[in-house]
């Protein structure tokens, strides 16, 4: 009877348990209750009547064990249950962010020609930006008296007049076109800064930087230059890049050509792919005579194509940047747009 | 330059066939860089009517009453005109036109009469005001001739005011191309015109294909005399074309020397041969001459300045800059005398610079354009002369310095297969021979298959094979040339300089560092110049463009401070940046360089949790990964001695390679931090790059048995019982091969330090159990040392 009535007020009692805690205390106090009589009873108890009563210690206790448990279980159930409920963070949310940096874009550009060209055996060289101006303009057949051979257009040395700020990659090609001036067929393109006296606006920059090539062999022509023109255009701007030639005048080639290219869009009134506007890009042309020879080299047994590329105006086509001080700005919102997905 | 298509067609007919994409498109083939186009648009219901009649106004007789058949219908118009005739056409603004400036045209009352629109004269209907002349304010515009466009409202292309402006850029070897009439040739030429052409730079046998010297002070100087003149508005066509080249029409003779200007290059001048005495010829200045201009300024030549003067030695005009105001043409003047002449456009230009006056003429003449188109100026004077002045006499023709001929020039002897070799295609010779002749080229056949090829006279720039070449190429149009793939296109490996430094790139971006891009010029405030760091003096540019851009740098901390600055100012509070350039240290050589910058703490984006300090440690880091691809160790120095403003004393380190100095990291100064508004911890590393060689195989094995490492920070009070009890007693146990302090941080409670154990086997790799009873040793020594591990 008191059994049935211990487990009944177990029950009663535990029902109202949320935590392992207040399950515990409440089984303590309702066990000490039944159980402190009966083992009260057993210390008075005649030795024969004690091992009964002992047995009956070990029933109560079980059953408080059996009845605690079906609690504990469901308290447990309960915990887990409202700790999944209130999961404090949301599954669906990015990771974290691992930082990652990346090149400049001017860089990326460079590279990505530097990789067409170097794939047809081009060897990308890197020189001095301080030149003498024998090699930014003598040797380039740029005549005495033109313009850009003035203060007005080019930086000097303070100190060396004779020495100068390179005004195109073009006069690091003619260098080391003299020292490789023995082999049979030479593929050079250089790299780097150069340096124009211009005001700056959103077009021009003192500081800007070019990729030059020179191909001086003895079985290339014109046809050759166009297949390398449109080539690296497409390269760079996608296979059905078109391309365009201008006859125009550089002193160190005869003739000289601007390149210009036109690129498919998507005509969203007609729904129609077309081809936009005729850009300029790049400007190419025959390695003048004067230039060859000022490198050591038979002007007569061999032909030379050459081209300069600015980099910045790729850039600024190729990702629809209006401003070229964008570049020199260094401002984080800009680099990060660049890190490569 | 401006070029009108109006007088291409002059000189040209068939042009007017021509749309102008077509002409834009064909000059850009050319190489004639046309900037932009621009043709006039007509006015709505400005129309062409018929003056049917004429009555005077009955309330004013300085005013006509107009009547105007338009789409048969009459219209009723009070005109205030002089020049309004019977049967003529007009230019007729009907009620709602709305005029250029905005002025809407209603029907209104003039003095009791209802006028229903308004008869408009060339200021009305021209949307650019500034280069309209009395005569065009005054009068209206009227035409005997209006058939084709009467009924239209086409009233502008119907007057001659219509029509396209092409601006075009000219490359610096072709100044022939400052005539309108050689640049009609080349459309002509180019598109195959036929032969009706009126360009009158026609073979003539005593001018054609010879090349002419441009060497002298003088190259050519002629005067044409004529009498019996009378001074009037120029006809429509001149002026209208002056009006769109951006010049005010003056007078017949004043507008014949400015459009032939424009026609040939060769600037004309006019002078009034009754205010002269004698004839005109040119000399030079041999000490100094005062000039009273007509532009009413007073100039002084000096040595070497050419002026024109007349018999009696007194001077008529700085030559190719600006007349005199006596000899000027005036309204009265009844003989006039031309002068077409070639200066040497660096004398001109030097002249016009010095006395403060750039005219037209000097701006022509500075150009440098071919001798021989005076010839062709001197023919087109003519031909207006004839066309426009009616009664006028020739009376006198002078060459008072004849052209030189230089039979070296403007001609070349080469063989056809050079040209097959230059191109790489198959050239068909006989079209290029017809297209060739176009533009005025010449080629025979002369001894051992070779052939003789001479330019025409105006193209000075056309001298060598190769420039010939590309005439070729250019009117056979170079885009029809089929590219070719190159037959040599071995694969022969090749350097790559911009990918020489890619693995000290991956390293920075790993670590979140972006790329920028910087100036090689700056300016003297760079706090590292003259500083023991980098010794170097530093490079001045003579012209530079501003004083931040005065000086080559010599160290990348200047402009990296900037940009992290900048950063800063935007709310970017944590930055890491990098950057590969060259550092000028002396003339003759140049530094390969990588610096970095970098300063906060980049913090996850959903949570407050730290990830990374962008410090000075980073930076070490960062230096001691890239030594993992070199060939030999990096390592590092501290300089506690270290005494320039921008470095903060205690944390500043050296870094060595192969014993030589290669670099510095340091945290910057608080007083530089506080300058540039940058947080405290702003760090900056820069590594020379020449110095270092990369470790060419990247993939050797590890080295014999592995190595591992354990971290222990403890709680300790000072580092003497490290180094005494711990030390010596972790050295002891089995597999420790060595201890080492990685960080220790001590404020005014406690202190805190971090050591590192490596632990080796001396014949396999150390397995789990090993470390774990390593690791349970050295807690135990630190147990019995009242250490608290954290």
């Amino acid at each position: 009877m008191a059994l049935n009535e211990m487990v009944n007020e177990l029950n009663y009692s535990l029902k109202e348990a949320k935590t392992v805690q207040s399950l515990d205390e409440k089984r303590n106090i309702i066990a000490r209750k039944y159980l402190s009589s009966i083992e009260e009873k057993l210390r008075s108890a005649l030795p024969e009547d004690k091992k009964e009563i002992g047995l009956e210690i070990t029933r109560y206790k079980e059953e408080i064990e059996r009845v605690y448990d079906e609690h504990l279980e469901r308290v447990l159930k309960a915990i887990t249950e409202n700790e999944i409920n209130n999961y404090k963070y949301n599954s669906f949310l990015p990771g974290n962010n691992i930082p990652r940096g990346n090149s400049h874009v001017l860089h990326q550009v460079a590279e990505e020609i530097a990789e067409f060209l170097n794939k047809i055996g081009f060897n990308i060289v890197d020189g001095n930006e301080v030149v003498e101006e024998k090699y930014n303009f003598t040797n380039l057949n740029i005549p005495k008296d033109h313009p850009a051979r003035s203060s007005h257009d080019s930086f000097f040395i303070k100190t060396d007049k004779q020495k100068m700020l390179r005004t195109h990659a073009t006069s690091t090609s003619a260098m080391k076109l003299e020292e490789f001036a023995e082999q049979d067929d030479i593929r050079i393109a250089s790299f780097g800064n150069v340096f124009r006296k211009d005001t700056e606006d959103a077009t021009h920059s003192h500081q800007f930087m070019q990729i030059d090539l020179f191909w001086v062999s003895e079985d290339i022509s014109f046809a050759n230059l166009k297949w390398l023109i449109r080539s690296l255009c497409q390269h760079l701007f996608g296979d059905s890049t078109k391309i365009r030639l201008r006859p125009s005048y550089f002193p160190f080639t005869e003739p000289s050509f601007e390149v210009d290219i036109a690129r498919k869009y998507l005509n969203k009134e007609n729904g129609k792919e077309e081809y936009g506007e005729w850009i300029e890009v790049l400007g190419c042309g025959i390695l003048h005579d004067n230039v060859i020879e000022a490198a050591g080299i038979n002007s007569k047994q061999k032909v030379g194509l050459a081209a300069g590329i600015g980099i910045e105006r790729i850039a600024m086509l190729k990702y629809g940047i209006d401003d070229i001080r964008e570049f020199y700005d260094n401002q984080k919102e800009f680099l990060d747009q660049f890190i490569k997905e | 330059m401006k070029i009108l298509r109006s007088v291409l067609e002059r000189y040209c007919p068939e042009i007017s066939k021509i749309e102008d994409e077509k002409i834009y498109d064909t000059l850009n083939t050319l190489g004639i860089e046309v900037s932009s186009y621009e043709s006039t648009p007509e006015i709505e219901k400005l129309c062409v009517a018929k003056v049917v009649q004429l009555d005077v106004h009955p309330n004013n007789p300085n005013l006509t009453i107009c009547s105007l058949q338009y789409d048969n219908k009459r219209y009723s118009v009070v005109c205030g005109a002089n020049n309004v005739l019977l049967n003529n056409y007009v230019a007729f603004a009907m009620p709602g036109c709305i005029l250029p400036g905005g002025k809407k045209i209603k029907e209104r009352e003039i003095d009791g009469v209802i006028s229903e629109g308004m008869i408009c004269s060339v200021s009305e209907v021209i949307e650019d005001k500034d280069y309209i002349c009395e005569y065009d304010e005054q009068n209206i515009i009227i035409r005997k001739d209006g058939r084709d466009f009467y009924n239209t409202e086409r009233a502008l292309k119907w007057s001659g005011l219509a029509d396209t402006i092409f601006e075009i850029e000219i490359p610096s070897n072709r100044p022939d191309l400052n005539s309108m009439l050689v640049v009609a040739k080349e459309i002509y030429g180019f598109l195959n015109l036929s032969h009706d052409s009126n360009i009158l730079l026609e073979d003539d046998k005593k001018t054609s294909n010879r090349y002419y010297s441009m060497d002298s002070k003088i190259n050519y100087f002629k005067t044409v005399s004529v009498d019996n003149v009378e001074i009037e508005p120029s006809p429509t066509e001149i002026r209208t074309a002056l009006m769109h080249l951006g010049i005010k029409p003056i007078n017949n003779i004043v507008d014949i020397t400015n459009y032939v200007t424009y026609l040939t290059g060769i600037p004309t001048h006019a002078y009034d041969l009754d205010k002269i005495s004698g004839m005109i010829r040119p000399e030079i200045v041999l000490d100094r001459a005062y000039l009273k201009t007509l532009l009413d300024k007073d100039i002084t030549l000096l040595d070497e300045d050419i002026i024109i003067v007349d018999s009696e030695n007194n001077i008529v005009s700085a030559a190719g800059i600006v007349g005199s105001h006596r000899s000027s043409i005036q309204e009265n003047t009844k003989k006039v005398i031309f002068e077409i002449a070639s200066f040497n456009p660096e004398i001109i230009k030097n002249t016009a610079q010095r006395v403060g006056i750039e005219t037209n003429a000097s701006e022509f003449f500075a150009k440098g354009v071919p001798s021989f188109m005076c010839l062709v100026a001197e023919k087109e004077i003519k031909s207006l002369l004839s066309k426009n002045i009616i009664g006028h006499n020739l009376t006198s023709e002078r060459v008072v310095v004849d052209l030189k001929e230089n039979k070296k020039k403007g001609f070349a002897n080469f063989n056809w297969q050079l040209v097959q070799r230059i191109i790489g295609n198959y050239q068909d010779q006989k079209r290029i021979k017809e297209i060739m002749t176009k533009q005025g080229f010449s080629m025979k056949k002369a001894i051992n298959m070779n052939m003789d090829f001479c330019a025409p006279s105006w193209r000075i720039d056309v001298n060598h094979p190769k420039e010939f070449i590309e005439e070729i190429m250019k009117y056979q149009d170079i885009n029809t040339i089929v590219d070719k793939n190159p037959s040599a296109l071995v694969y022969n490996p090749a350097d790559n300089f911009i990918k020489k430094y890619k693995y000290i790139e991956s390293v920075f971006q790993k670590a979140g560092f972006n790329e920028v891009k910087t100036y090689s010029l700056e300016s003297s405030e760079n706090p590292v110049f003259d500083s023991e760091i980098y010794p170097n003096k530093k490079i001045e540019i003579s012209n530079s463009v501003s004083i931040n851009r005065q000086f080559l740098k010599t160290s990348n901390l200047n402009q990296l401070l900037e940009v992290a600055k900048k950063n800063y100012s935007r709310k970017n509070y944590q930055l890491g940046i990098y950057s590969i350039s060259k550092l000028t240290h002396n003339l003759d050589n140049y530094k390969n360089v990588v610096s970095a910058i970098c300063y906060g703490d980049l913090k996850l984006k959903s949570w407050d949790k730290f990830y990374t300090t962008y410090d000075f440690f980073l930076l070490k880091g960062i230096v001691q990964e890239i030594s993992r691809y070199l060939d030999k160790e990096v390592t590092f120095d501290i300089d506690d001695f270290v005494n320039f403003d921008f470095v903060h004393k205690k944390s500043y380190v050296k870094v060595f390679y192969n014993k030589k100095k290669i670099g510095n990291i340091f945290t910057l100064s608080p007083e530089m931090c506080l300058k540039y508004n940058l947080p405290k911890n702003t760090a900056f590393m820069e590594l020379f790059l020449d110095e270092i060689e990369r470790n060419k195989n990247l993939y050797t094995p590890v080295k014999k048995y592995p190595k591992a490492t354990k971290d222990f920070s403890i709680e300790i009070n000072s580092l003497r019982i490290y180094e005494k009890e711990v030390k010596r007693r972790v050295l002891e146990i089995q597999y420790v091969k060595d201890i080492e302090v990685i960080d220790y941080i001590k404020n005014d409670n406690n202190s805190w330090l971090t050591f590192r154990i490596v632990l080796q086997h001396n014949n396999g790799t150390i397995s789990k159990d090993q470390i774990n009873v390593v690791e349970s040793k050295v807690k135990k020594i630190l147990e019995v040392n009242n250490i608290i591990i954290r």
